[in-house]
């Protein structure tokens, strides 16, 4: 899409990652430059940011670090170790009172959310609502909400297929998990007065 | 089985207290939290290592050592900035001190006529730590993006060589005409994510550029330091 001449309005980040890489014509590349020479200092820091953040990312190619000395560093922590529950803590199963797939929901509520699905768990007063939106057919987000004390020492765990994803959940109780594989999932949560277990879950 | 960690909060910004929540659950003794916190921060001291140019043993000595001195350090390191700047200057520091140590030692083993010939050739060693502390920060910030965006700005700047347009767009089931506006979203999202991390550091050297109009990116402004060129050519896919 052909884009406005930039004559006297402010430089988008487009129009400068396109300067900086050498990918727009000689007339709109000298409008750049005459801009930039002029006297507005706002796009020429951001020129500086842009091209300061796209330079750092290039020029990044830190390789992964070797699983072998990942577990040099887990094992200082003890880490192969199980995880610690809680002494006198036992397993609670949730119950779901609320799934979007099956309960009606208002026409208004389903607009909001478009295509993802809501489901909402609860433990005598504690609860946890979930959103769980396909990113593809293979993988998806699941975003969600602890309401229970002290939600930030909240730990929610969630294994599908053979691998497992993990996130401490916010001040507010929020987390978010991303790139989970589709399939069935079990979902648990850790949390400093309860341990969560939900019922097995398609997802 | 593999752990995935993830974006503690809002998948759109880079919450400055994310590395706050995982140190107090490494210090309330969870295991997992201390492998997410690894996770987030092992390339940067791992690229630290390995500019000193040690054996695959010693860099694992150097991590190993480095990571253990975070155990003992974590009360006080709760905010990703600091944690990011502690990290590289502890791994600096060992990993000089290791990389000494075997000069030391090879020079005792080697004989006197061949010893000034042990530095003579060689190239200094040594990380940049400015730049490769700020990596690790928009490695940070990338990972609290969209996971479109993610892949997006992974295939475009840290992939080598770069992928086409047109291979992009097929790997992510995008339209080829909505690459560009898409990326400068994400950079944009990125950027905004970022935010502080280069405040106050403004590029230094450098003087207000010049503009000659048809002159290319500003000549004023060493590349190296901002609007650097890929090194690898860009595929000339328009969009």
């Amino acid at each position: 899409m052909k884009r406005p001449p930039v004559g006297r309005r402010h430089l988008d980040v487009r129009t400068i990652l396109d300067y900086l890489e050498d990918r727009i014509e000689s007339n709109a590349r000298r409008d750049v430059e005459e801009h930039l020479a002029g006297s507005c200092s706002r796009c020429r820091e951001l020129l500086h940011e842009v091209g300061r953040l796209s330079s750092a990312m290039r020029s990044d190619r830190t390789p992964p670090v070797p699983s072998a000395i990942r577990e040099r560093a887990l094992e200082v922590f003890g880490v192969r170790a199980q995880t610690r529950t809680a002494p006198g803590l036992a397993w609670q199963v949730a119950r779901l009172v609320f799934d979007s797939l099956v309960d009606p929901i208002p026409q208004a509520a389903r607009r909001a959310i478009g295509d993802a699905r809501w489901l909402r768990f609860a433990i005598d007063s504690d609860v946890l609502e979930l959103e769980v939106e396909h990113e593809t057919d293979h993988s998806m987000t699941i975003r969600g909400c602890v309401l229970a004390s002290d939600p930030a020492l909240h730990r929610i765990e969630v294994a599908s297929g053979d691998d497992s994803w993990i996130a401490m959940a916010d001040a507010e109780g929020r987390f978010s998990l991303e790139q989970v594989s589709t399939g069935e999932a079990s979902i648990t949560v850790h949390g400093p007065a309860r341990l969560w277990r939900l019922p097995p879950l398609q997802l | 089985m593999a752990w995935h960690t993830a974006a503690v909060t809002s998948p759109r910004t880079l919450d400055p207290a994310e590395d706050s929540r995982l140190v107090e659950a490494c210090l309330a003794g969870e295991p997992r939290a201390w492998e997410a916190l690894v996770r987030r921060h092992e390339r940067l001291v791992h690229a630290v290592a390995r500019s000193y140019r040690l054996s695959d043993a010693d860099i694992g000595d150097v991590f190993q050592e480095v990571f253990a001195a975070l155990v003992a350090g974590l009360p006080r390191l709760r905010e990703s900035r600091a944690l990011v700047r502690w990290l590289s200057s502890t791994t600096q520091r060992i990993a000089r001190a290791t990389a000494l140590r075997q000069r030391r030692e090879q020079a005792l083993s080697t004989g006197v006529d061949e010893i000034s010939g042990l530095t003579a050739g060689d190239p200094p060693v040594g990380a940049d730590l400015e730049r490769l502390e700020e990596q690790a920060m928009i490695r940070l910030g990338l990972a609290s993006l969209a996971p479109r965006c993610q892949r997006l700005l992974e295939a475009l700047y840290y992939e080598d060589p770069l992928p086409s347009y047109s291979e992009i767009a097929h790997r992510l089931g995008l339209p080829m005409g909505s690459i560009g506006p898409t990326r400068a979203r994400c950079i944009e999202r990125l950027r905004l994510a970022l935010e502080g991390l280069f405040a106050g550091r403004r590029i230094t050297g450098t003087q207000e550029p010049t503009f000659e109009s048809g002159t290319g990116p500003p000549q004023g402004i060493r590349l190296g330091a901002f609007g650097e060129k890929p090194s690898h050519p860009v595929q000339e896919d328009r969009i």
